[in-house]
C-alpha cells in the first residue's frame, strides 16, 4: 500500500488552565487510507474530538499550550503548514462535519450563501455558478425542493435536513477527507439511519475518505472498514471492523461490547440490567503512570499500574488488530 | 404590513400619556411664568393680569383640554416668551441637533464597530485591554470636560478651529464641518466608549458559537468571518444601542450645545425651562417622544433585515 491519505503520528496535546494542565492526546497514531472509512469510538472526553479539531487547526491556540507529533496530509505536516495553507486546504480538501446541527449552521445566513461560500472561495466560481451548484449539491443530499430550499435559512429547516445541508457544504468542493464528529448523535434513530446511508453512498460516489468519530458502536459496526478505540486521549486498540467485534481484546473495547443492548436474545429469556463500565474517567490531569484504564479494570494486576502497556499486535497472525493491554495481548503473546 | 399599521396605531396612546405627563409635571413644578415675564418691579395686579392674559387662571382641567385641542388641530401653541408660535421655534433648531445627532452617532459608529470587533477577536490580549481601558477613560470624562479641553487645545492654542457656534450646510461645506468637529468628538466619545463595550461583549458571545467553528472549519478568511459570519449575529444588540443612542441625541445634546453655544433643541429646552415658558417645552417634549417611538420601530424593522428569525 502506497502512504496513507492522512496520517496522524504520535500526537501529543495539552491545555493548560488555572487548575493545571490537562494532558488531552497522549501519543495517538492513525491513518486514513483514499477511500476509507475509519471509525474512532469512545466515551466522552477520550479526545477523539480534539484529534479531529486538531487535524483541521481549529484549536484555539491559547488554552492549547503544547502540540507536538505530526498530522501529515499527502505527506505534508499541518502542524508546520501557515495559516494561509490551512485556509486553502479547510473545507477544500479536508472538510468536518459537526455534532449539532441546530448550532452549527449560521442561523441568519441563507443555506444557499453557506454552501456558495466555500465554491467561491476555493473553486472561485461565479456567484451565479456557486449557487447553481448549490441546488445540485442540496439534490445531492437528497433535499426535497432544492430550488426552493437554497433560499431558505437553517431555521426553516428539520434537524435531519440541516445535517444533510452541512454535509452539502462539506462535500461541495469534493475533499478528499471527510471528518464527521458525531454527525448523528443529535439525531433522532430514523434520521440518524439515513445520515449513514447517505455519508456511505457519497463516500463511494465520490470517494471521498472518511473519518468517522462516534461513541456508537452500532454506526461503527455497518460502515466501518476500521476501528480505533480510544480511552484517556490515548489509543488502546486498533483492528479491521470485523475483527474487532470478534475479538475484542483490550478490556475497555469489551467493555463497550458489553454495554450494549443485545437484539438477538429471545424476547421470553429475563433481560437483567445491562453490565457497565465501572468507574468514571480519569482527570487527564498529571503524567500518566501506568494504563489509564487500571483503576477501572477487573483484570488490573500491580504492572497494569506502574507501566504504560506498548501498543502491540494482540497475536502474530494479524498484525493490523493492536492493543495496548498487558494481560490480554502482551501474556496472550507470552504464552 | 398588519405590524407596521399596528405599530403606528400604538403611538397615540404613548403620545397621550406623555402628554398628561409633561403638562402635570410642568404645572406642579415651582415657578411662574407670569412673575418671570413681568420683571422684578411689576406689582401683583399687573401679574396677575399676564397670568390671564396667558390662561393660567383657568382651572388645570380646562387649561389641559385646551392646549390639546389645539394640538388636535396642529397648533402647538405661542410661545409665553417671545410670542412666536412652538412648532416655528422648534422647527428653526432643528436642523443644527438633527447634524450633530447624525454626525455624532456616524463617528462613534466609525470608530467604536472595529474597536469592538477587533477587542472580541484578540480577547485577553493586549490589543483588547487596551480598547477596554480607552472605552472606561472616555465614559467617565464628562462630555463639559473633553469639550473645553478640545477648544482649549484646537482653538485657543492651536487656532485652527472655531470656539463655538453654528454654520449651516447652506452657508457652504467647509465651515460647516470646521464647526462641527469639536462637537461632535467630544459627544462622541461616550457613545463610541458604549458602543464599543456592547460591540466586544456581543461579538465575543457570537465567536464562540459553533457556526463560528463551522465557518473556521471551511476555511472561510477572516475579513468575511467576523464582518459577514459574526457581525450580523450580533447585529441585534448593536443596533438596538445605536437607536437608542440617536433618540437621545436628538432629544437634544443639551450639554454639547450649550458648550458650543449651538442653537439646536437641547439649548431650546434648557432656555424654555428657565423661563418657565410652557407651551415649548410641552412641544419639545411631544415632538422628542415622536422621534423615540418612530426610531424605535425603525430598529424594530431593522432587526427583520439582521436576523431572518425575527418575523412580524
Amino acid at each position: 500500500m502506497s502512504t496513507p491519505l492522512l496520517e496522524v503520528t504520535d500526537l501529543h496535546l495539552a491545555f493548560a488552565s488555572r487548575e493545571g494542565v490537562t494532558r488531552a492526546l497522549e501519543g495517538v497514531s492513525w491513518q486514513l487510507n483514499a477511500g476509507e472509512m475509519l471509525g474512532i469510538v469512545g466515551e466522552s472526553g477520550c479526545g477523539k474530538s480534539v484529534t479531529a479539531m486538531a487535524v483541521l487547526r481549529l484549536l484555539p491556540a491559547p488554552p492549547t499550550t503544547h502540540i507536538s507529533g505530526a498530522i501529515r496530509f499527502r505527506g505534508e505536516n499541518l502542524l508546520q503548514a501557515s495559516e494561509a495553507r490551512l485556509q486553502e486546504i479547510r473545507g477544500n480538501e479536508i472538510s468536518m462535519i459537526f455534532q449539532d446541527p441546530m448550532t452549527s449552521v449560521n442561523p441568519v445566513l441563507t443555506i444557499g450563501e453557506q454552501i456558495a461560500e466555500v465554491l467561491m472561495l476555493h473553486q472561485k466560481l461565479a456567484r451565479r455558478a456557486a449557487w447553481a451548484r448549490a441546488v445540485e449539491l442540496l439534490d445531492l443530499v437528497n433535499i426535497p425542493d432544492p430550488q426552493r430550499r437554497v433560499h431558505e435559512y437553517p431555521h426553516q429547516f428539520s434537524g435531519g435536513m440541516r445535517q444533510r445541508a452541512m454535509i452539502a457544504i462539506a462535500l461541495a468542493c469534493k475533499p478528499d477527507v471527510l471528518i464527521a464528529d458525531e454527525p448523528t448523535t443529535a439525531l433522532d434513530v430514523t434520521i440518524q439511519a439515513q445520515i449513514m446511508e447517505l455519508l456511505d453512498r457519497l463516500r463511494r460516489e465520490t470517494g471521498t475518505a472518511i473519518v468517522l468519530i462516534t461513541h456508537d458502536l452500532g454506526v461503527v459496526a455497518e460502515s466501518c472498514d476500521r476501528v480505533v478505540v480510544m480511552y484517556a486521549g490515548a489509543k488502546v486498540e486498533e483492528a479491521a471492523t470485523n475483527e474487532l467485534f470478534a475479538r475484542p481484546s483490550h478490556p475497555y473495547t469489551r467493555g463497550l461490547l458489553d454495554a450494549m443492548p443485545r437484539l438477538d436474545t429471545p424476547l421470553t429469556e429475563p433481560r437483567g440490567r445491562l453490565p457497565e463500565i465501572p468507574g468514571m474517567v480519569p482527570s487527564l490531569r498529571g503524567a500518566a503512570v501506568g494504563c489509564r484504564f487500571a483503576p477501572r479494570c477487573a483484570l488490573a494486576i500491580d504492572r497494569c499500574r506502574s507501566e504504560v502497556p506498548p501498543f502491540a499486535p494482540i497475536d502474530g497472525a494479524n498484525p493490523t488488530h493492536r492493543a495496548a493491554c498487558w494481560r490480554t495481548v502482551c501474556e496472550a503473546i507470552a504464552e | 404590513m398588519y405590524f407596521l399599521i399596528k405599530r403606528i396605531a400604538a403611538v397615540i396612546p404613548v403620545l397621550a400619556v406623555v402628554a398628561v405627563i409633561v403638562f402635570l409635571l410642568l404645572r406642579l413644578s415651582p415657578g411662574d411664568p407670569a412673575v418671570i415675564i413681568a420683571g422684578d418691579s411689576a406689582s401683583a395686579q399687573d401679574i396677575e393680569a399676564i397670568r390671564r392674559s396667558l390662561g393660567l387662571d383657568q382651572p388645570l382641567l380646562g387649561q389641559f383640554f385646551e392646549w390639546i385641542w389645539q394640538l388636535l388641530h396642529g397648533d402647538f401653541g405661542v410661545s409665553i416668551f417671545t410670542g412666536m408660535p412652538v412648532l416655528k421655534l422648534i422647527m428653526q433648531r432643528v436642523e443644527p441637533t438633527l447634524w450633530l445627532a447624525a454626525l455624532t452617532m456616524a463617528f462613534a459608529i466609525v470608530f467604536a464597530l472595529p474597536m469592538g470587533i477587533w477587542a472580541a477577536w484578540k480577547a485577553d490580549t493586549w490589543v483588547d485591554r487596551l480598547v477596554t481601558a480607552l472605552s472606561v477613560i472616555a465614559f467617565s470624562l464628562p462630555v463639559f470636560l473633553i469639550g473645553y479641553a478640545l477648544v482649549y487645545g484646537f482653538s485657543t492654542r492651536l487656532g485652527w478651529l472655531p470656539v463655538q457656534g453654528f454654520k449651516s450646510l447652506a452657508d457652504g461645506a467647509l465651515p460647516f464641518i470646521r464647526h462641527l468637529i469639536l462637537p461632535v468628538v467630544s459627544g462622541g466619545l461616550i457613545y463610541t466608549a458604549l458602543l464599543a463595550r456592547m460591540t466586544r461583549a456581543t461579538m465575543l458571545d457570537v465567536l464562540g458559537e459553533d457556526y463560528i467553528r463551522t465557518a473556521r472549519a471551511k476555511g472561510i478568511l477572516l475579513p468575511r468571518l467576523l464582518l459577514r459570519h459574526a457581525l450580523k449575529n450580533a447585529a441585534v444588540p448593536i443596533v438596538t444601542t445605536i437607536g437608542l443612542g440617536i433618540a437621545m441625541l436628538l432629544g437634544g445634546v443639551m450639554v454639547t450645545e450649550s458648550v458650543f453655544a449651538i442653537p439646536g433643541i437641547g439649548r431650546l429646552t434648557v432656555d424654555s425651562i428657565l423661563r418657565r415658558d410652557y407651551p415649548v417645552i410641552q412641544g419639545i417634549v411631544l415632538v422628542t417622544s415622536l422621534a423615540y417611538v418612530a426610531i424605535n420601530l425603525v430598529i424594530d424593522l431593522l432587526y427583520g433585515l439582521f436576523d431572518p428569525r425575527i418575523r412580524y
